[in-house]
This record gives C-alpha cells, sequence and structure tokens, in this order.
C-alpha cells in the first residue's frame, strides 16, 4: 500500500473518525484506524462497537493495500507535521510515514484483526435530507435530551415518518423539543419508521455536519442500525431498542397565554436575571399591567433580589410562570428567529416557539405557574 | 445436554483457542436460543451487529467445529442480534447536569413533564394504584367487582363497566386495576389502557392511511384492554363498527375488557343497540358521590401523602362544602396547601369559603331559571306551561319537583320566589321538594342520573 496525501486533508479524515475511536475496551485493535485503499478509494475507519464512521481521504494511489494503525501515535505524528505533502507507504504490519525532511515507522497490525464494519442491508429504501437543514434541527433537538442510565429510551434522539412528516424528538422528561420537516423538506422512500438513534451518535453526526455544507445527507435503517450517508462520510450506528414514550399528547395544542418577545433581549434577561436565582435555579416570568411588557425576577434570601423588564406584546394575560432558568434559557438559545413566543397553559407545558417558524417546537415543565387569567376548568 | 449446558461446553472450547480480549469482546454475552431439531440448525444470539459479523466471518467453523464435538446432528449455525437490556455505559457523553450541588435541591422543584413517566407499553400512569385509592359505601361495588377482574383476569366479569359523574374516581380505580394486573402477572399479561379519544383517533388515521390491519394487530394482541370514557364512541359509526369487532375479537378470547363512561350504557343516546347490549352483559357497576366520612378520608390520606399540613378544622369544612366532586375536593385541598407553603398565611373559614366559592362555581355562569325549566320540561317530554301553571297532574308532580330543586341548587333562587315560578305555591312546597330530591338523589341512582343529564344540557345550553 502507497498513498500522496495532502496534510490538510489526512488531519481532516483523522478529525472525522476520532470520536469513533474505542478507548476503553479489551480489544486493543479498536484504539486503531484502519486505513484501505481499494477501487480507486482511500478510507479511514475507526469503531468501537457501538458506533463506526468512514471517511473517504482524498489523495494520489500508488498501491492497493489496507493497515490498520494506533490512532493516538499517527494523529499526534499528523498534526505536528510541517511539511504539506505526506507519503504513507506499508511495509508488512509496519506503516512509514514520511515527508522530504522527516520519516517515521509506526508499528501497526494486519488489517484483518479490525472488526468488520457491517452493513446495512436494506439500502432500497432511504430518507434523503439537505444537511444544513438537518443539522439546524439536530442542534435544535439535542438541547432536550439527556443520557439516561435508566431509561435508555429516552436517552436518544426519535426518528420518526408518518402521515408524511418527518420528526426528531428528544426529552430528558423535564423537557422536551421537537423538529418538523414537512415534504418538501425532505424525500423519504419509507412510509412509516420509528427508530431511537443513541445520543452519542447524534452528538458525533452534529460534530461530522458542522465541516459539511450544502449537500444532501441520505439515512438508511435496518432493524437494528442506521447509517448516515454524506460525500464523504458514513456514520453506523445501532439504534437503541425500546419503545419512545408518546409524546404527541405532552405538546399543547391550545394556548390559554401568549407573550411576544424579541428572542435576545429574553436571553440576555435572563442570563443577567439567574445571577440572584437561588440555588433551586428558579426564576418569575410574568406579565406587566396592561400587556406590553413581560417582568422577569428572581431573588434568593441569601444573595439578593432582581427585576428586569422587556418590551413584549401579552396575549389574554396575565400570567406568572416560575421556572428552572436553566432549562427556558437552553430553549430560548436554540432558536434564531428575531422574536420567540412563549405558550403558557393551566395543564402544565409551557411552549416556546419561534415567531414565523414553526419546525421547532420546545416545551418546557415549568416549576410552577402561580397565576393565570382564568380559574383552571375542570375536564371529565 | 440442554441447549444452555452445550453452550457453555463450545464457549470453554473456544476459550482456549483466541485470545482473551478477543473472547471478551466478541463472544461474552452470546446466547445459543434455540435448535431445530429437524433442521440441524441452532440459532446463537450476539450483542450486537459487529459481533455478528465478526463471528460469522471469523470463527463460525471454530464454533461449528466446537458444537459437532458435542452433538453430531447439528449441520449449521446462524446468528442473530439481541440487544442487552441494560445498556453499557458509554463514555464520551457528557452530562449536561450544572452544579453538582444544585442537582439535589433542583430535583426537588422542577416537575417532570407527567406524560413521560405513563409507561409507553401499557400506557398505565403508575401515580394510580390502590394504595392511594379510598373504598367508601358510594364505590365499594365497583371496587368489589374490580377486584374479582384482576383475581379472574377475563372470566369472571367480562366485560367490567364502570360508570359514574365526572372526577368520582373511575379513571384511578380503572389504571389502578391495570397497574394491579401488571403486577400480579409479572407482565405476563398484556394490558393497554386507551381513552377512547386515542381509539377513536386511531381509527381515523388507519382508515386515512389504509392500515386498518395495524389497528387490529394492536388491538387485539392483548390480554387486558381498558377503555376510558367509553361514551364518547357513541354516533362514530366507523370506530363503533371498529370497536365492536375488536371486542367480540378480545371478548371470544376471554380477553379482559374494563371500560368507563359518565353514564350507563343505557343512557348513551348514540351507542348502537349491538354495543349497548355487549356492554351490558358483564358486570355493571357504579360510582357515586362520596359520603361526608368518605371525603374527608380522602383528604386526610391525601395531606398525608403529599406531606402537606393542613389544620383539621378546614379539612373537615372543605369536606363538608365541596360534595360532589373528588377533584375539587383536591383542587381546593391543593389550593389551601399552596396558600399555606407559599405565601405563609393562616387560613380562616372565610378566607376557606372563598377558595371555594372560586374553586367550584366555575361553571354556573349565565344561568337563567328559565333555561332550567325549559331543560326539565324538555328531558320529561312535558310541556312548558305545565311546570309553571298549577296543574296538578300526575306526571307532572317528579319534574316540577327536579325543577325546583335544580333552581335552589344551582341559581340559590329563594324558596318563595322558586314557589311562585312553579305552579304558583307556597315555600313550604320548594322546601319540601328541594329536600325530598336531594335525599332521594344520594340514594337512588336512576334520579341521580336524570338530574346530572339535565344539568348537561343547561350547561350546553
Amino acid at each position: 500500500m502507497k498513498i500522496i496525501i495532502l496534510k490538510k486533508n489526512l488531519l481532516s479524515g483523522l478529525n472525522a473518525v476520532e470520536k469513533a475511536v474505542g478507548m476503553n475496551s479489551n480489544l486493543p485493535v479498536l484504539k486503531d484506524v484502519l486505513l484501505k485503499i481499494d477501487d480507486g478509494k482511500i478510507q479511514l475507519m475507526s469503531t468501537d462497537l457501538e458506533l463506526a464512521v468512514k471517511y473517504n481521504l482524498v489523495g494520489k494511489i500508488v498501491e492497493n493495500g489496507e493497515i490498520a494503525i494506533p490512532f493516538s501515535v499517527l494523529s499526534s505524528i499528523v498534526k505536528n507535521l510541517v511539511s504539506e505533502r505526506v507519503t504513507l507507504e506499508q511495509k508488512d504490519r509496519k506503516l512509514i510515514v514520511s515527508t522530504e525532511n522527516y520519516e517515521a515507522t509506526i508499528q501497526g497490525q494486519d488489517a484483518h484483526e479490525f472488526p468488520i464494519i457491517p452493513s446495512v442491508h436494506n439500502t432500497k429504501q432511504s430518507i434523503i435530507i439537505p444537511t444544513e437543514a438537518f443539522r439546524e434541527a439536530l442542534s435544535g433537538v439535542t438541547v432536550a435530551a439527556q443520557y439516561s442510565e435508566i431509561r435508555p429510551e429516552i436517552s436518544g434522539m426519535l426518528f420518526k415518518i408518518g402521515d408524511d412528516k418527518l420528526m426528531l424528538v428528544a426529552t430528558d422528561t423535564f423537557r422536551l423539543a421537537e423538529y418538523t420537516f414537512l415534504t418538501d423538506r425532505f424525500k423519504s422512500t419509507f412510509d412509516s419508521v420509528s427508530v431511537i438513534v443513541p445520543l452519542r451518535t447524534v452528538q458525533e453526526l452534529l460534530r461530522v455536519l458542522s465541516g459539511d455544507s450544502g449537500e444532501n445527507i441520505e439515512v438508511f435503517i435496518d432493524s437494528n442500525q442506521i447509517l448516515f450517508k454524506t460525500r464523504n462520510e458514513e456514520i453506523i450506528s445501532r439504534l437503541i431498542d425500546g419503545r419512545f414514550p408518546e409524546y404527541q399528547g405532552i405538546i399543547p395544542r391550545e394556548i390559554q397565554s401568549e407573550a411576544i418577545v424579541n428572542r435576545q433581549e429574553l436571553l440576555g434577561a435572563i442570563k443577567l436575571v439567574s445571577s440572584c436565582a437561588p440555588r433551586t435555579q428558579d426564576i418569575t416570568i410574568r406579565s406587566g399591567d396592561n400587556n406590553k411588557f413581560l417582568e422577569i425576577y428572581s431573588a434568593d434570601s441569601a444573595l439578593g433580589e432582581n427585576n428586569y423588564k422587556i418590551i413584549a406584546r401579552v396575549k389574554d394575560g396575565p400570567f406568572s410562570v416560575v421556572f428552572n432558568w436553566r432549562y427556558l434559557l437552553d430553549g430560548v438559545r436554540v432558536y434564531h428567529n428575531e422574536d420567540i413566543a412563549l405558550g403558557v397553559n393551566p395543564s402544565g407545558p409551557v411552549t416556546v416557539r419561534g415567531v414565523g417558524d414553526s419546525a421547532l417546537t420546545y416545551v418546557v415543565m415549568p416549576i410552577r405557574i402561580e397565576n393565570l387569567n382564568k380559574p383552571v376548568e375542570d375536564k371529565g | 445436554m440442554d441447549t444452555k449446558d452445550l453452550w457453555r461446553n463450545v464457549l470453554g472450547e473456544i476459550e482456549l483457542q483466541i485470545s482473551r480480549p478477543n473472547f471478551l469482546t466478541w463472544l461474552k454475552n452470546s446466547e445459543l436460543l434455540e435448535k431445530k431439531e429437524k433442521e440441524g440448525l441452532v440459532l446463537v444470539s450476539l450483542p450486537n451487529n459487529f459481533a455478528k459479523e465478526w463471528v460469522k466471518n471469523r470463527y463460525h467453523k471454530l464454533i461449528l467445529g466446537s458444537l459437532r464435538n458435542f452433538d453430531g446432528s447439528i449441520r449449521n449455525v446462524e446468528y442473530t442480534v439481541v440487544s442487552l437490556t441494560t445498556p453499557r455505559t458509554l463514555s464520551g457523553i457528557r452530562t449536561k447536569q450544572p452544579l453538582a450541588s444544585a442537582t439535589l435541591t433542583e430535583e426537588k422543584t422542577q416537575l417532570p413533564i407527567v406524560e413521560l413517566k405513563i409507561d409507553p407499553k401499557t400506557n398505565l400512569n403508575p401515580r394510580y394504584s390502590f394504595n392511594n385509592f379510598i373504598v367508601g359505601t358510594s364505590n365499594e361495588l365497583a371496587f368489589a367487582a374490580t377486584q374479582a377482574v384482576i383475581k379472574d383476569v377475563g372470566k369472571k366479569y367480562n366485560p367490567l363497566f364502570i360508570y359514574g359523574g365526572v372526577g368520582l374516581g373511575k379513571t384511578h380505580l380503572i389504571q389502578a386495576a391495570g397497574n394491579a394486573i401488571q403486577e400480579n402477572y409479572g407482565g405476563k399479561l398484556c394490558v393497554l389502557y386507551v381513552t377512547s379519544e386515542k381509539f377513536i383517533n386511531d381509527v381515523v388515521w388507519a382508515v386515512r392511511n389504509r392500515r386498518m390491519e395495524d389497528i387490529k394487530k394492536k388491538y387485539r394482541d392483548i390480554d387486558v384492554l381498558i377503555i376510558d370514557d367509553i361514551q364518547f364512541i357513541g354516533g362514530k359509526a366507523t370506530t363503533e363498527l371498529e370497536f365492536f369487532y375488536t371486542f367480540n375479537a378480545l371478548h371470544e378470547n376471554s380477553k379482559q375488557i374494563i371500560m368507563s363512561s359518565d353514564r350507563p350504557p343505557a343512557a348513551i343516546p348514540t351507542l348502537e343497540e349491538r354495543l349497548r347490549s355487549r356492554f351490558e352483559g358483564g358486570m355493571i357497576a357504579d360510582i357515586s358521590y362520596p359520603d361526608y366520612e368518605m371525603r374527608l378520608a380522602i383528604l386526610k390520606t391525601k395531606t398525608k401523602n403529599q406531606g402537606l399540613n393542613i389544620e383539621d378544622k378546614l379539612l373537615e369544612h372543605i369536606a363538608a362544602k365541596v360534595q360532589k366532586n373528588v377533584r375539587e375536593l383536591e383542587g381546593v385541598m391543593n389550593k389551601v396547601a399552596f396558600y399555606e407553603q407559599y405565601k405563609n398565611e393562616k387560613l380562616d373559614i372565610k378566607k376557606l369559603d372563598e377558595i371555594i366559592n372560586e374553586t367550584i362555581q366555575v361553571s354556573a355562569k349565565n344561568i337563567t331559571a328559565n333555561e332550567i325549566i325549559k331543560a326539565v320540561a324538555d328531558f320529561f317530554e312535558v310541556p312548558q306551561n305545565d311546570l309553571t301553571e298549577r296543574s296538578r297532574k300526575q306526571e307532572i308532580v317528579e319534574p316540577r319537583q327536579i325543577a325546583m330543586y335544580l333552581l335552589r341548587d344551582v341559581l340559590k333562587l329563594s324558596y318563595p320566589h322558586i314557589g311562585e315560578r312553579l305552579g304558583k305555591r307556597d315555600h313550604t312546597t320548594a322546601i319540601h321538594a328541594y329536600e325530598k330530591i336531594s335525599k332521594e338523589a344520594t340514594q337512588n341512582p336512576g334520579l341521580n342520573q336524570k338530574i346530572l343529564l339535565i344539568k348537561e344540557r343547561v350547561y350546553k345550553g
């Protein structure tokens, strides 16, 4: 095996596969990356047996072959190289890395020892989504996700296709985020599908996708694995075995009181006011008189208190709701809209939505709702 | 040699031939699932796809050879992936929990979204159990019937039909039954709880997407079907038909069906005859209004469970004042607790009365005496004039007494005024009618039902 490659390209490949390298495993070969040159392609692969990443490198192929090399050694060498062009050549179980004035011989392993990365067999059906939109959806929804050892089914993100919609959903039981793609924004040959992708895979995807833009991502799904494919990368992950909670009922269908505020202002207000928040993290948001502003307030007997007023348009107020400010801040932060709308309901969850764009919905459970315009009505 | 021993022996042999890391990584969580004697085929489960690929490609010969050493009839091995129920701890996940010291107090105050506690498979909310269900004279029949069903699922009372007014504990009772069945039978029986709204939505979805088989599979592959507020399916033809088929399929296979409704089957006006007769074929039990002692017991249990501290005097007052709805009872209690906890106010009886009034008087607005009289007349199909004039016809007596009762109960009109309004009677007649009906309503479910239905008409306008 022999290739000549630009340092820049090799480094971006190493960065892409880095997170899938198995660091805490019984099997030493998992700490390696597999370099495989075959069929006109240069591929880097790594896996920790939960997740596998394949990356296609661009370079000049001199001779085909494959070898497994310890990731940490190769990575630290490539990072510190000065020259632009690098030659990689295999001699038995060793890899020789050389530039005009540098040469290293790395002890590798037979490629045969490296795990076989399982392929997704169902290649007939797939989902195609523009990378940019997909990344936005992922980053919006992950804020509500949290890894839970006790409840594996919510330690991931739900990918659901049904009724001509693709939905991404995550929750940590305190808040929930849902992103909806309507038919004009994705293509799918699945009629209906519902799988839970591990949170770690989602984080890895986000990392990898932030480099790519302007292309489409293609998603293939098998009974227990999922493959995300872009032009350069393939990410293969197991799926979480379990049933995602029936969450639709949580998103309030009707909203009793609504406040529309400038997002940046609210963001700043929450950060500022939280400085006096007690250890329970609560801050209060209440609508001001004549429905023209919102008051954001927090107090702690040991720290002090503060109160901030921002201009808002309030419909059907007054209301007063106590939040955990971190959860609220997460919800406000994920949007890119100029204005956002807070929807308050007597039944509990408060919605945070971007004004003018309804793809993402963030729902947060307040600590308590103190007073609403109408008495809580009893429903059979 | 059984399959477990066979596999243990095979692993013992293989362990000697491959390196320890390889063995731990690929074969540690493997299992021999089954052996098909006829085909000489053995099915082996592995924890993930990587292991499956690896074992299939690298160790297949080794495994087959070793298996054949122990059992010559085996000719082939197939592999499948079975995920472990508890996943390994993932490295590289940064938990988003803020400060360690903050988390403890945070967890206490932050309410989780309750719906997510619901078991996704059964739809049951673990909050409802018999531990916090209070049994009194008003619901002991329903309770006993439910207990009998739990003991003898699908055999004794099938279907079990529970009915009663709003906020009296129907949902609590049937969900607790579901939870108890889950627990007693160690999850061997498949329980499904749905509201009738969910059932209707499912049917509508299936009709629209031509996926009727999905619905059939979902609702027929279960052992216990619990449907809440069944009265809402009345008048929805396709749903009724689908429910009818589901009902028959389950009933024939002696699967248990439990339903709740706000009125008996006979009183659901739009329900088809064939469903009605089926609902009536099992056991029908009602839940009526709790008496004073039971209301007090409910309040005391609730305060104890929630660790609230409310004076007995106040609880007694709430129990005396809020009579018709357990949920309102709780609502008032929660408000009282809120006042004491967050506002640090000591409540007296007068303030308490205010709270009670603002909680339970929601629906009494904008109702006039005429509307009530008209509703009563319509319900009994008697001319309105007969009620308001001095008619002494026999068939008018009960409607007129009910009208008097309602005018007093809902609008708080004075007795002389009521007497004047309805047949120019003396105020003592009105007092007599009010007392008679209030007393009978607690004892006679039929009358109670009539009053509820009339009230419903009045409020719907």
